[in-house]
Order: structure tokens, then sequence, then C-alpha cells
């Protein structure tokens, strides 16, 4: 499955992504949000547990996270100097990497389900598992990435020394999974780890649906632009817009107009 | 009467519940999320301010959105048919977007708060910001002034407060824009449009207004006294949001600064400052002119002042010195997460007929700190923390205090403070080192008791209010050596006073500090890392704490130390 997985998310639509600034840019910029996001979701979790030898793993876990944040940040910004691009604020991943918000509300990022504040909501143990199968994820999508960007080796070495990380984050994490089924918790273990895969399908699910539902969408809206607004577009040309100071023409109400 | 008002969708999303009239909490949704600037349906805030407030969503009598969604789509549509065919690009987006989300407000609040629709209003944009500013002043009429970036059509908005009444009486419509216009040359010069407007305001107070001409051609008066145009051939914001500004532009001006390249001293930067000089020159002239119209209309000596462009401390300054105003008021917060309040003020005032009950004397309404203690916590007495504060900055330390609620907005005006000695060399760029990497420019305030202020400042009359919240600038009385070290590039200083009243801890920290043979005054700014919003909890400051290089955190009645 992850092999099908790897195969097409290698599609040309992807590698694209790398070969446009203006994409790859949106998208290290996305990549390091949520690498900064996870990394305070960590620290907390690091002062929360009460074992001090995860407490220790998820100490460096969260340290990783801040570095990647700042190497995917600097090569973004490396890429919007060498291109000058324009950057502003709402820099939202491109769109075959927009792991993180199908639409906002969702909560989900780019791991798959991150929030603010997760170990206050779960337990020891359901947070590791949650914290396992997103950096299984995260491997295999950064295990992608490196092969997408050998026309760029800066990018690529970033990826390349981000899963040498991320596979540790996974050693660590399953070997505490491995502990707690030993000690007789293993229907927990695998509860938690099947809640946590179906929480990721399902919001993987959701996007999908909501990103063809929207590519659709936009196909739809732009022959109608070409079509049907088209005369209205000509006809609103001509009219000007109000310039200068105008007497406010609407009467006070609570309505939507 | 409960109202709740939400503002959402453009930038800084907050909450608001109104009780009877009263603001009883608020909150912004960025301090829940962590993501600065965050702009989605506030649900963490409402949820707060409900929790808060001991009140269920089906208890609230009126749900408030601070803006009309079916006018605000109406522009859209009509900018983006008038831009044709240049808008083929964003026509999709956008009408997706809109189509598909935005415009079913009405139905989203209805799915989030499971409320009845007919419990649901909208008020305007622009009379949302006049309510959070002149229904929150303390006077019982005055002009007011709003200025922003955009709202449904209306960008700017000359009104008349009385009593209980908001009168609208001038509008500037869309893309007419200030707060736009404003934003492009921020983007222009690589800043972030939106969020760094402050940046290109003190770019220029380093630069001299050289390019006025130039700048000029892209924004003019017409019409009746005191309108203005924006030039369209020298924007794109008009259809496009990503790009504020045009060729056009580029052909006026030269070519724009890459964005978030370092500012040094060279030709290029002069050049930028000059430029930001003219900007910020061109926008004090047409604001100077608006307010002279606005005094024709309403010959009020007081000004309420609100929207995104009136953040701008440099030109509220020369609103009072060089305006026909005597007294100007500015809210806390005077753009986006304020309008939160002020959608639902607009509703209880000027549609419920509610009378007015509030006067906004601090900053922060309602909200409890959300505490608990951290590993390395110290217990202490409520009323040993400002003189071990004071004992502490007098040493040279640079601390953080965090106390009760976080308010509106993205400063602090004393419930998540970071402290420093004023008169330490370069105290303002090295507290500000402590937890954001210094940004270039970036400005830091003082904190001075307001009895002692003309001590030190030359202070005009009519800006006490503006000065409790840190809306001015002000230059150092002469022989005041150790104040113009801390000036900006243009003499003057940031000032917040501290008001015995409203903040006696605070007060009593500046007067130990004073009383000990040094300034009582403290350099200070707000308690976050660079890129992140204020800290809200206890756990949230112990986290940037940890991660700054402060040296004490004290949290209510705790304190945390740096561990060597």
């Amino acid at each position: 499955m992850a092999t099908f997985l790897t195969k097409l998310r290698s599609s040309g639509r992807l590698k694209a992504v790398w070969h446009d600034p203006d994409r790859a840019y949106k998208t290290l910029c996305s990549f390091s949000e949520t690498e900064r996001d996870g990394g305070k979701d960590l620290e907390r979790a690091a002062r929360r547990v009460s074992d001090p030898e995860l407490r220790g793993h998820l100490e460096r876990h969260a340290r990783d996270e801040v570095k990647h944040a700042d190497l995917f940040r600097t090569r973004a910004l490396e890429l919007a100097n060498e291109f000058a691009l324009t950057t502003h604020g709402d820099e939202t991943a491109d769109k075959p990497y927009d792991l993180s918000r199908g639409r906002p509300g969702l909560e989900l990022d780019a791991h798959g389900f991150f929030s603010a504040g997760l170990i206050d909501e779960l337990g020891d143990l359901e947070y590791i598992a949650m914290l396992h199968v997103a950096e299984e994820r995260a491997a295999e999508l950064f295990t992608v990435q490196s092969s997408l960007t050998d026309h760029d080796p800066k990018t690529k070495a970033i990826f390349e020394e981000i899963l040498i990380d991320e596979k540790y984050h996974v050693a660590y994490t399953k070997t505490f999974l491995d502990k707690w089924r030993h000690e007789g918790r293993e229907r927990e273990v695998s509860n938690a780890l099947k809640t946590a895969r179906d929480s990721r399908l399902l919001g993987a699910w959701k996007r999908l649906g909501l990103r063809s539902a929207g590519g659709f969408g936009r196909v739809l809206l732009f022959v109608f632009y070409w079509t049907l607004v088209l005369p209205f577009g000509f006809i609103a040309r001509l009219r000007k817009p109000a310039t200068g100071l105008v007497t406010p023409s609407v009467e006070l109400n609570d309505g939507q107009h | 009467m409960r109202i709740l008002g939400i503002s959402a969708f453009h930038r800084d999303s907050a909450a608001a519940l109104l009780v009877d009239g009263v603001p009883v909490a608020a909150a912004q949704e960025e301090h829940f999320t962590g993501k600065l600037g965050e702009w989605s349906f506030p649900r963490r805030a409402i949820r707060s301010c409900l929790d808060e407030a001991g009140v269920q969503a089906r208890d609230l009598d009126r749900i408030v959105f601070y803006e009309k969604p079916l006018r605000k789509f109406e522009r859209i549509l009509a900018m983006q048919l008038g831009a044709f065919p240049r808008s083929a690009k964003t026509f999709s987006s956008s009408m997706f977007l809109w189509l598909g989300d935005r415009l079913w407000m009405k139905n989203r609040i209805i799915e989030e708060l499971e409320v009845p629709d007919e419990r649901i209003s909208f008020v305007e944009h622009q009379r949302a910001h006049a309510a959070a500013s002149y229904f929150t002043s303390p006077f019982e009429e005055a002009a007011i002034l709003s200025i922003d970036d955009m709202g449904e059509w209306a960008t700017t908005l000359l009104a008349r407060g009385a009593g209980n009444e908001i009168e609208s009486l001038r509008e500037v419509h869309f893309p007419h824009s200030l707060g736009l216009w404003y934003s492009a040359f921020a983007q222009y010069l690589g800043f972030e449009p939106g969020a760094d407007e402050g940046l290109l305001e003190e770019l220029a107070k380093q630069g001299t207004p050289s390019s006025l001409d130039k700048v000029r051609q892209t924004l003019s008066a017409c019409g009746e006294e005191g309108g203005f145009q924006v030039h369209s051939e020298h924007f794109r914001f008009q259809h496009d949001a990503s790009r504020l500004y045009s060729q056009g532009l580029i052909d006026l001006l030269g070519p724009a600064r890459a964005p978030g390249s370092p500012i040094a001293e060279g030709p290029e930067d002069t050049r930028c400052c000059d430029l930001a000089a003219s900007v910020q020159a061109v926008l004090e002239e047409r604001v100077l002119a608006l307010a002279e119209e606005l005094h024709r209309h309403v010959p009020s000596s007081k000004l309420c002042l609100s929207g995104e462009v009136a953040r701008n401390r440099s030109l509220v300054r020369h609103l009072r010195t060089d305006g026909p105003f005597e007294q100007i008021y500015l809210p806390p917060s005077p753009g986006e997460p304020g309008a939160a309040l002020g959608a639902a003020l607009e509703y209880s005032c000027s549609i419920a007929g509610e009378p007015r009950a509030f006067t906004q004397e601090v900053a922060a309404i309602g909200g409890k700190l959300a505490a608990s203690p951290e590993d390395g916590a110290v217990s202490l007495s409520k009323a040993e923390i400002p003189t071990l504060i004071a004992a502490r900055l007098a040493k040279g330390e640079h601390v953080a205090w965090v106390r009760g609620g976080v308010e509106l907005g993205d400063r602090s005006w004393s419930a998540r403070l970071l402290l420093a000695r004023a008169d330490k060399e370069d105290a303002l760029g090295g507290l500000l080192e402590t937890v954001q990497n210094r940004v270039p420019c970036a400005p830091c305030r003082v904190a001075v008791p307001a009895a002692r202020l003309k001590d030190h400042f030359e202070v005009p009359d009519g800006v006490e209010h503006a000065l409790r919240f840190a809306h001015l600038e002000l230059k150092p009385l002469e022989g005041q050596a150790q104040l113009s070290k801390l000036a900006a590039a243009d003499g003057r200083v940031w000032v917040q006073a501290i008001d015995q009243r409203y903040d006696p801890q605070l007060c009593q920290v500046l007067e130990s500090m004073g009383a000990e043979g040094g300034l009582p005054i403290a350099a200070m700014t707000d308690f976050h890392l660079r890129g992140r919003p204020l800290v809200r909890s206890e756990a949230d400051a112990v986290e940037a704490f940890q991660r700054s290089r402060l040296d004490a955190l004290f949290v209510e009645e705790r304190l945390y130390e740096r561990k060597a």
C-alpha cells in the first residue's frame, strides 16, 4: 500500500511543484509552519508526561521539529530572494501538498492530526500512538520529497537531514508502544493505533473530497468567466466606481445586505 | 440582553460577549490556535467567552457578525467584473470561496452555534469599527472617523456620535482605500501586507519625504473637500489580494525591495526609507483633510478614531497636533479584533436601542488566566510581586509578567508584558532580542506613571486616553539624555501612560524603580515569541519563557526562574 501511495505521489504533478520556485516557496513555508506547530505541541507534551525517559525523547523530538521549521523557513526565504518572489501573509501550501487545510476548521495539519495542546486531550498512550502513526507518515512523505528534489541539492539536503530525525521519531515511539504492550496493555495500544490510522484516513478522505469538489468548481467557474461573464465584464468596465466622499445610501438594518 | 459579536474571515478573528450593554468577555482566536493572524471562524474564542460568562449558545439573544456578506460579495463581484480580463486568474478562486462558503455566513453561524436564524444579525463593517471606538469612549458626543482597508463597499467612514446613536455622514468606497494603499506600499517595500505596516511606519522615521510628488500620483484629492482617490493603474488590490501593487507602481518608483531582505545602511535602503517617509506624509495629508471635512460636519472638540489605519501612531500624533480636534480617543484594539466588540455594541445601542453602559478604562475585557502551576514554580504573595519585579529590573534583568485574561489585539497593555530597565544601554533592542530575535525597525515602548509623564515628556493636551492605550509617541523634554537614547530616528519615544487607578501594581513597580534613584520608567513590550501571538495560558507562558532568554517569569502569584 505504502509503495503504491509513494508511486502515486511521485507523479509529474508533484514534481512540478518543486520545479516552480513560487510553489516550492509556499510549500516550504507550509512545512515550516507545520513543523513549528508540532514542536510546540511536543514541548507541552514533554512537560505533561510522567515517565522521565519518554520526557527526554519528547524534548529532543520538539527540538528537532523546531530545527526542521527553521531549515524549511530559511530555504523558503533563500528561494524568495533568489527568484524575487512576492511573499504574502497567507502562505498556504501548494495544492498537491495542501495536506493541512482542505478547509479551515478541519484542524488537521500536514502530519495528519496534531493540534495545539493535543496531549491535554489525550492520554500518554494515545498521544504516542498518534505520534507514531504521524511520524511514519512524515517519514514516507519526506522520502518522496527527497526523491523529487534531485535538481535542487540544497532542498534535497534538508529533506535528507530531516529523514534521519524522522526515523528516530518512528523508532522511539515504537519502543514505547512495544513497552506498553509487554506491560499487558496490548489492547489499548492496538485500539489507539487503529484510532490514529482511522482519523488520518478520515481526514485524508475529507480533504480528497473537498479538493475534488474544489477543482471541479474552479474549472466550472473558469469556463463561466470566459463565456457568461464576458459580456458583463465589458459592461462593468464602463462603470466607474464612486470616487471621493459619498453619502451613505443604505438605511440602518441588521440584515445581510 | 446577551449579544455575541463575531469578527472573522479577514484577519484576526475574535468574539466578544455583551450582557446588558456591558462587555463581559472577549477573546481572539489566534490566542487559542497559536497561529498569528488566525482568521478562521472563532469557535474557540466563542467557547471561551461563553464559558467565562457561564452562558450557553442557546441562551444568546443575538449573534452579530461584523460585516454584511451579501453587500461584500456584491463589491467583490463588481471588482472582478470591472477588472475583466485581468481577473481571469482570481475570479474562479474568489468566487469559489464566496459561493462555497463566505456567502452562507448565516448558515455557518447556525451550524456552529445551533441557534435559530432569527437571532443572527449583521452590521456594516465600518460602523462596527466606529462603534468599537465611540461606544467604548468616555464621550457623550464626538466626531467619528474610521479609516480601514476594506469592508463591504465603504473603506472610510465619517460619522457623528451623539448619546446612543451613530449617524453615518460620508463614506469613501472601494477601491479607494487608504488602508490597502498603505499596505500595497508595505508590500512593495518588502514587508508583509496586513501584518507589517508598523514596520513601514518605523522605516519612515529614518527617511526624508523626497518622493512626495511621485507618491501623490498614486493617491490624490478629488471631489468634495477631504475626498480622495487611489489611482488604479498602480495597484492590483481591486481584484487580487495576493499582490497589491502592479507593474505601474514599479514603473513609477523603480524595482520593489526583495521581501524579507535585511535593511542595512546603503543607498538602496536610503531610497526605501525616503519612499516610506513620503508614503507616511501623503497618508497624513489625506487623513488631515478628512478630519478637517469631518470637523466641518461635526464641530465637536472630540474625535473617536478607529480602523486598521488608526494603529499608525505618527498619524494619531499629527491628527492631534495639526488637526481640528482637541481630544482624541482610540480603543485598545482599533482594528479587526476590536470590531467583534464593535459589532455587538452597534447592535445593542444603534439597532436594539439599549442605553450605553460602558466606558473602556482597561484593555482586557473579562478573562481569567488559564493557570496551572508548571514544574519549577515558586509561590509568592500578591503584595510582594511589584517589589520583586522592581528589584530584578534594577539588577538589569529582563522580566516577563503575566496577569489575568489576555487582551484583544496583538499588543498587551498590562496582561502580557516584558519589562526591562529603560536606562540600560540599548534597553529596547535588548528586550526585544530576548524573545524575538531583533527585527529591524521593530518598535518597543516605555511605561511611565501617568502622574509623572509631564516630568519627562512634552505632552500635548487631550491625549490622555490615547496614551493609556499607547497610541502615541512623545518627545522627551530637554535634558532627558537617558530618554533620548530610547527615541526612534524622529526623536520620539513610544509611550504608555500607566494610570494608578487602573494598574496600581505596575505603577508600584515603576515608582519603586524611581525611589531607588533610577528613572520611574521601564522599557516594555508584549510577551510573545517572534511569529507567535501573545501567550495565553500559564503553560504557553512557561513554554515561551523556556524558549526565550528572559531571566524571570511572573505568572499571577508564581515565579519561574531561569535555571543556571
